[in-house]
Order: structure tokens, then C-alpha cells, then sequence
């Protein structure tokens, strides 16, 4: 089934018959894309789909007034963003710990976790990530897996194209770095 | 995808140019399949979908003892208030309520202190008509006046 365009969803979701169609197909079509950016951000498969399923209920709490002067995916891609941001603070203030603490946890996780198919460089690069500030780390996703503009980035996150260049650049410098001299354990 | 024009930002990153970019992380079987169900579930659960379903979500515990808590301190202001207890009517010169006298709820020495008052027992009242008014309303109306008088 070939995907639909952003209009013809919203157009489906207004009417009352066919909303949770419509809101069906909307689920289907982005949701790949999306946990994948969770995914990255929680790292534990089972915490990215709660994460997910808050994104998508968000979104259909507020679908109804989504003005189709942005596109749909930045959208959904901003709330994700948020419901990721919100979940690692939440995980801090719920463990009481330090962000050190926190990045032990999440390195733990994909240490044991069998949901991981990646090399040991991909490891490496998975841990150094986490490792980042939360914010330039959803800036390193975007732009490295993701490979999203700046302007698109721009719009997800509500900050400038010139912050989010030079937060990038900071990020890749201080990865590489980081794999560089094998600091990441 | 990513854009050629921004490979520049990893020129000084060697290392990081050279790992693949796709997705390392593995998802359960099946579970693209199932997700957009579970999503639509949870938003099914969220809806209260009849009264009985509404009526459930007002009688839930914590909104019960807040509604208690509330008629309990209203009922508590409403006994206690101090026009309301008799403490406020026993003082010599207090008010005497009418009720009160009817109902022989007034003790003798507040009563005594009351009429021995200069003040008035009861407030004045205006009549609405003057006592011309008031007889020419009563010979309109056919009213044997002179039984009334007598009877005064």
C-alpha cells in the first residue's frame, strides 16, 4: 500500500468515520522513522516503545489543530524529541543519580541487550553518543543517522541553524575524540 | 539520507566517516505489525466512551474524600460560625431573635435585659399605605370596617 500524502491523512482524520483509519495509517507510516530516533536516545527496546506510544497519543491529542503549514513528520518528530528529553530526565530524577550514573545504566543496557546487531565500533559509537549532553545528542542523531537538514532540525528542536551547526560540530568532535583514544568503555 | 553537502562536517572525523551508518538496533519480530493496535488500544482505554464509564471516573476514590473533605468543612464553618451559637445571643443586650421567644429558647435574664433596652425589639415597619390610603382601600374592597374596629 503506497504511502499517503501529509493532506490526504488530515483530511481522512477530520472526519469522524474514518479518523482512527486515518490515524491507523499515520501510525504505520512513520512509525520506522521515529523509533529509530527513540530508539537511539533510550537505547532499551522495551522503554522506546513506551516512549513511541506517548509520541503517537500526543499526537492524536493534538492532531485536530495541526496547522498544515509544517510537515507532519517534523511534527511527530518534535514531540518525539520532547517525549525522549522528558524520559531521560525523568529516569535522573527517578534513580537520584548523577548523569555519570545514568550513562553506566544506559551502557549496561546495550551491553546486554539482544536487540543490538551492531559491530563493536558501532558500540563504541552507540556509548560515545550517550555519553553527550541530551540535547546535543538528539542533534548528533538527527543529523548523523537521520541525515536531516539544518532547517528541519531547526524547526524539530526551536533552535537556530547557526547553534545547531556549530552544537553538531562540537558533538562530532568530541565523539571522535572520544573513539579515537578508546575513552568510551 | 544523507546530504553530500554536509559530509564536510565529518572531515576532520575520520574514524567516525568510516563506521556504517544504518541502524544497529534490532526490533522483535513482528512488532511493526502489532504497534499501531497497542497505540489505538491505549487510546481506546483513555476515552470514557458512555456515562457509566463518566459516572466511574467522577466516583474515583481520591475525588470521593476531596467531596468529603469539603461537605466536612463546610458543615463544621456552618455549626461554628458565630452568629450561629448560642454564646453570641447570651450576652445582656444580645439580639433577641422572635423565633426564639416562640420557640422559649431564651433565657429570662437576657429577655429582661432586652426590653429593659432603649433599643426598639423589633425593627419599624414602613406600611406601604397612608391611613387615608388605607381605608379608602378598605371601602373599595367592601370591607365591613366597622366590624374590624369593633373587633380591635
Amino acid at each position: 500500500m503506497s504511502d499517503l500524502s501529509d493532506s490526504e491523512l488530515l483530511t481522512l482524520f477530520r472526519k469522524e468515520d474514518t479518523k482512527h483509519y486515518a490515524f491507523n495509517l499515520l501510525v504505520r507510516q512513520y512509525q520506522r522513522r521515529l523509533y529509530g530516533f527513540v530508539r537511539r536516545m533510550v537505547t532499551d527496546h522495551d522503554e522506546a516503545q513506551d516512549v513511541l506510544q506517548n509520541t503517537f497519543i500526543k499526537a492524536w491529542t493534538g492532531l485536530g489543530s495541526f496547522r498544515a503549514d509544517s510537515q507532519l513528520y517534523s511534527w511527530l518528530y518534535r514531540i518525539a524529541h520532547n517525549e525522549c528529553l522528558n524520559h531521560l530526565r525523568k529516569m535522573k530524577r527517578g534513580l537520584f543519580v548523577n548523569n555519570d550514573t545514568v550513562i553506566e545504566q544506559l551502557s549496561t543496557t546495550l551491553d546486554s541487550s539482544e536487540h543490538f546487531s551492531g559491530d563493536e565500533i558501532q558500540k563504541k559509537l552507540q556509548k560515545a553518543v550517550m555519553r553527550l549532553p541530551e540535547k546535543q545528542q538528539a542533534v548528533f542523531n538527527m543529523k548523523y543517522f537521520d541525515g536531516m537538514k539544518y532547517e528541519a532540525m531547526s524547526g524539530v528542536t526551536g533552535t537556530s541553524v547557526g547553534a545547531l551547526k556549530s552544537s553538531y560540530h562540537i558533538a562530532v568532535k568530541k565523539i571522535e575524540g572520544w573513539l579515537t583514544t578508546d575513552q568510551t568503555k | 539520507m544523507i546530504d553530500p553537502n554536509d559530509t564536510d562536517d565529518l572531515k576532520d572525523a575520520p574514524l567516525l566517516r568510516s563506521i556504517p551508518q544504518h541502524h544497529p538496533f534490532v526490533v522483535p519480530d513482528g512488532f511493526f505489525d502489532r504497534f499501531p493496535q497497542t497505540v489505538q488500544a491505549r487510546i481506546g482505554a483513555q476515552q470514557p466512551t458512555s456515562w457509566s464509564d463518566r459516572l466511574a471516573t467522577l466516583l474515583r476514590p481520591r475525588v470521593v474524600v476531596g467531596c468529603l473533605a469539603v461537605l466536612a468543612v463546610v458543615a463544621t464553618t456552618w455549626t461554628l460560625w458565630p452568629s450561629r451559637t448560642s454564646a453570641g445571643t447570651t450576652e445582656l443586650g444580645g439580639t433577641v431573635e422572635p423565633e426564639e421567644v416562640l420557640n422559649n429558647e431564651v433565657d429570662d435574664e437576657l429577655l429582661f435585659a432586652a426590653l429593659m433596652s432603649d433599643e426598639p425589639l423589633l425593627d419599624p415597619v414602613d406600611l406601604p399605605l397612608s391611613d387615608d390610603e388605607l381605608e379608602a382601600y378598605l371601602e373599595n374592597e367592601e370591607l365591613p370596617l366597622d366590624l374590624l374596629i369593633e373587633e380591635l
